[in-house]
């Protein structure tokens, strides 16, 4: 949702003398927010992330992984800096235990606070990341002082972020992860995946992508992006847009290398 | 460490890191902190600064509670009596 598109939300419940937690259907009609009941918070919490973590483990024994730019990833741990790794949201599923299988012990990640992002934590932490929790909307100021500060007190730790925010747009960056990377590593690596086959979740903002079982999944690594330490504003939007441009090429490039035609193919906004 | 000594090293830090740096010297107490042009990503920047010149780790949050000089100095003041 655009800011313009989120004043008018809001605006629209106002006038109707709505709470500040109520929220506005596509149809028009205001919703009071319920807070989600414990069968949901179990769920989310505990039952959801253990069937994905056995999906993932299970779906990527099948997959036949290639890996394309490898060397870019190579290049940059050699040199001895705490490698910071974008990505989308869309890919992240499949990404995590790809990055996780790198050489690096230490992984450090963000996951929203929401019960969507507490699912995803679990995860991620059964997969060996350490989880910091915040997004951009909430506590996520917090949450990347946090990362920095974790990746600098642990030599050999990296960071690994869905860039795109919590809730989308799709593609568009955010500016967090400059951020990091100005303060840890000094560079950020774009990687993405793709799928021969593939579900998509099309209702999903971010159209989370999970390959088939025995699809050919091709991983794609793009060049670094140089981060200088210090940096005023109109060079941070630069560099933030670069990375957006990047990562939207290389999505495009995994698609194609995979064969896999998109029907709504994320745009840099 | 005294407040004006403190007030004076943090006039410094502040305005390196913001985006419409006022003048060192005219820098108060009194002086909110919006002035600075100070957003969420030059506060990033501002904590590791402030990390760096005081020893002092502050949290997101403070600061962005935080509305002029003072409160900054007072809070630095507090934690480096700690």
């Amino acid at each position: 949702m655009d800011a313009g598109a989120g004043t008018r939300h809001r605006e629209a419940l106002n006038a109707v003398g709505a709470t500040p937690s109520a929220t506005l259907s596509k149809s028009g009609r205001v919703r009071a927010y319920r807070p989600p009941g414990w069968i949901k918070c179990t769920l989310m919490r505990h039952i959801v992330p253990e069937l994905a973590f056995v999906l993932l483990r299970t779906l990527r024994l099948s997959w036949r992984i290639r890996e394309t730019g490898r060397v870019h990833y190579d290049r940059a741990v050699r040199s001895g800096r705490a490698p910071v790794i974008a990505f989308l949201h869309g890919r992240a599923f499949m990404l995590l235990d790809t990055i996780r299988d790198r050489p690096r012990r230490c992984w450090f990640s963000m996951c929203s606070p929401s019960l969507d992002g507490a699912a995803m934590a679990r995860l991620e932490e059964k997969l060996g990341f350490n989880v910091v929790r915040g997004s951009s909307g909430t506590g996520g100021l917090q949450a990347i002082v946090d990362i920095i500060r974790c990746v600098r007190d642990r030599p050999g730790a990296g960071a690994c972020l869905a860039v795109d925010g919590s809730r989308g747009p799709r593609g568009h960056v955010q500016g967090g992860i400059i951020c990091l990377a100005q303060r840890t590593g000094g560079f950020v690596l774009p990687v993405t995946v793709s799928a021969s086959s593939a579900w998509t979740f099309r209702k999903a903002w971010d159209r989370t992508l999970i390959a088939k079982p025995f699809a050919r999944v091709e991983v794609v690594f793009g060049d670094p992006l140089e981060v200088p330490a210090k940096l005023k504003s109109p060079e941070f939007e630069r560099l933030r847009s670069e990375l957006e441009l990047r990562l939207v090429a290389l999505q495009d490039r995994a698609d194609a290398l995979s064969g896999r035609g998109d029907t709504e193919p994320v745009r840099a906004p | 460490m005294h407040r004006p000594e403190i007030l004076q090293r943090l006039s410094r830090v502040i305005v390196d890191s913001s985006t419409a740096p006022p003048d060192v010297a005219g820098v108060t107490e009194a002086t909110s902190l919006e002035s600075f042009g100070v957003d969420s990503l030059i506060l990033i920047d501002l904590i590791f600064d402030i990390e760096q010149e005081f020893g002092v780790k502050l949290a997101a949050e403070e600061l962005t509670a935080m509305r002029v000089m003072g409160d900054l100095v007072s809070q630095l003041e507090s934690r480096l009596a700690d």
